[in-house]
């Protein structure tokens, strides 16, 4: 394993009067491929939204390449934001722009490169997904794989150091899920991505997963292999990675 | 997994509100001088939700001179006054009705189209991704609106007057003939700057009330695609009361200004 890169120490976060993670503890290494499993509202988002400073913990430390992300403000946490990328459940693309300057949003007002360079990335990232046809389609025009390779062209594009996925795959099919899956395997090894997945789908997993934790009301209950996840004698695990048809 | 539960009151959730909008509001001043300054965006926002918005206020404009005029010349007729009915007229749309009017059919038509758009992009998550691509959203969704509001609804409302002054002369027509010249000439003797400069800079303080509140009602929009709906309803209830309330306010400070 590399170098811890992310580092959460006894997270706590609720909300109203519900407790979602409980003193939560885990060190996510460079260069892997963790994924997050768990049932749903088992605060598997609010983990993830935790580390990169969506949500504000109740307790507890995080830290990022060694800084402490709830103390980073302004230019700082801006800095850190330029080394990381998400790419959401829902893709989240910005309707009112097209694919073409949804890429390029960021790059322009944050990293604010040069016409040329910017035309350059956002043609090495829609080839990279597979999509350089839909530079100029409104988001409303994209199937739901099309807007997750867009999503993860988007990710892509800053050459971020970490990306976290949100349910990469969740509402595909299976040829696309595998499709997505083999792609943000490719990537991270094309680009020594880190990277955090969250999903239910096991062939997402086995296709990316180096190392996997099962989040079970806010507590972390496995942390391991897949292969051992999946051959847990714990019932709970059994059940949930459990294919067979109940009677 | 549960905690102790609070109950929210309505009073709770009034100063809430309160507390949060004015919170909202610092954030602008705190925002608004500092770049990026967006000028492109902001001058498509003042297309979309300013020069949009001329159809539905010029026949509201019209409106307001013509039945303005209808409903007051029989009144001046029973006491012989009818030839002031261009400065009746006139003054009370200059001072109040023009403005008033303008910016509650504004904040119909844009507080609740800006808070919509917000809220559904707070609820397909497009804001947080914008957050986490470094870029503020506040600045770049809320600055650029509420400067746009502010700076278009004035000039809705210098184009509302001259139209409800057109709606007026066609109304007098109606009963008697008038020369346009003659018209003109009652509606500028009787019209001063003092009436003018104060109801059109009250139009500033609406504009920005329909911006900030349209904005500050997407932006914490939560429960699902119900939350656009009540972002968006809210958002005129709030910035329709908040119009009448300053109204209130900067009438009284106007007199007292003027006086002095």
């Amino acid at each position: 394993m590399g170098n811890v890169i992310i580092e959460i120490k006894n997270l706590s976060k609720s909300f109203d009067d519900f407790i979602v993670l409980d003193n939560v503890s885990l060190n996510i290494y460079e260069k892997e491929n963790l994924v997050i499993f768990g049932k749903s509202g088992t605060g598997k988002s609010v983990l993830l939204k935790c580390i990169v400073k969506l949500l504000t913990p109740d307790k507890g430390e995080i830290k990022i390449f060694g800084e402490n992300v709830s103390e980073l403000k302004g230019k700082k946490l801006t800095n850190l934001r330029k080394r990381i990328s998400f790419l959401f459940q829902s893709a989240a693309l910005y309707d009112a722009m097209s694919v073409k300057e949804n890429l390029e949003f960021a790059l322009k007002k944050v990293f604010k490169l040069p016409k040329k360079e910017i035309d350059e990335r956002v043609d090495w990232a829609l080839n990279s997904v597979g999509l350089i046809e839909a530079k100029y389609k409104m988001p409303s025009e994209l199937s739901g794989g099309m807007r997750k390779r867009i999503g993860l062209a988007r990710a892509i594009i800053t050459k971020p150091e970490i990306i976290f996925y949100d349910e990469p795959t969740t509402g595909l099919d299976p040829i696309t899920t595998k499709e997505i899956s083999m792609l943000i395997n490719k990537l991270q090894k094309e680009l020594n991505i880190t990277s955090v997945t969250i999903t239910h789908d096991i062939i997402c997993a086995k296709i990316i997963a180096n190392r996997s934790i099962f989040l079970k009301d806010g507590k972390i209950i496995f942390e391991g292999t897949l292969d051992n996840l999946m051959k847990s004698n714990d019932p709970f695990l059994q059940n949930f990675f459990n294919f067979d048809i109940i009677n | 997994m549960k905690k102790t539960s609070k109950n929210k009151s309505s009073l709770y959730i009034f100063f809430d509100t309160i507390g949060n909008l004015s919170n909202f509001t610092m954030q602008f001043f705190k925002d608004f001088l500092l770049p990026p300054y967006e000028i492109d965006v902001i001058k498509k926002h003042m297309y979309d939700l300013g020069v949009k918005t001329f159809p539905i206020v010029s026949v509201t404009g019209f409106i307001i001179g013509f039945v303005l005029a209808l409903q007051s010349e029989p009144v001046l007729r029973r006491f012989g006054a009818e030839a002031f009915l261009p400065a009746m007229v006139s003054i009370s749309v200059v001072r109040e009705l023009g403005p008033v009017l303008t910016a509650i059919i504004f904040a119909g038509r844009v507080s609740s189209g800006i808070g919509a758009e917000i809220a559904s992009m707070r609820i397909t998550e497009q804001i947080d991704a914008m957050e986490l691509s470094a870029i503020d959203p506040y600045k770049y969704l809320v600055v650029t609106r509420v400067i746009a509001t502010t700076l278009i609804l004035p000039l809705l409302t210098m184009y509302v007057i001259i139209i409800a002054l057109i709606g007026c002369y066609i109304a007098i027509l109606l009963s008697t003939p008038t020369s346009v010249v003659y018209y003109i000439t009652a509606v500028q003797e009787a019209l001063t700057f003092q009436d003018l400069i104060p109801g059109v800079a009250k139009t500033f303080v609406f504009g920005f009330i329909v911006g900030i509140v349209g904005s500050f009602k997407g932006y914490y929009a939560t429960k699902g695609t119900e939350g656009v709906g009540i972002a968006s309803t809210s958002a005129v209830v709030l910035s329709s009361l908040l119009i009448l309330i300053f109204d209130a306010i900067l009438v009284k400070i106007t007199l007292v200004v003027w006086a002095m």
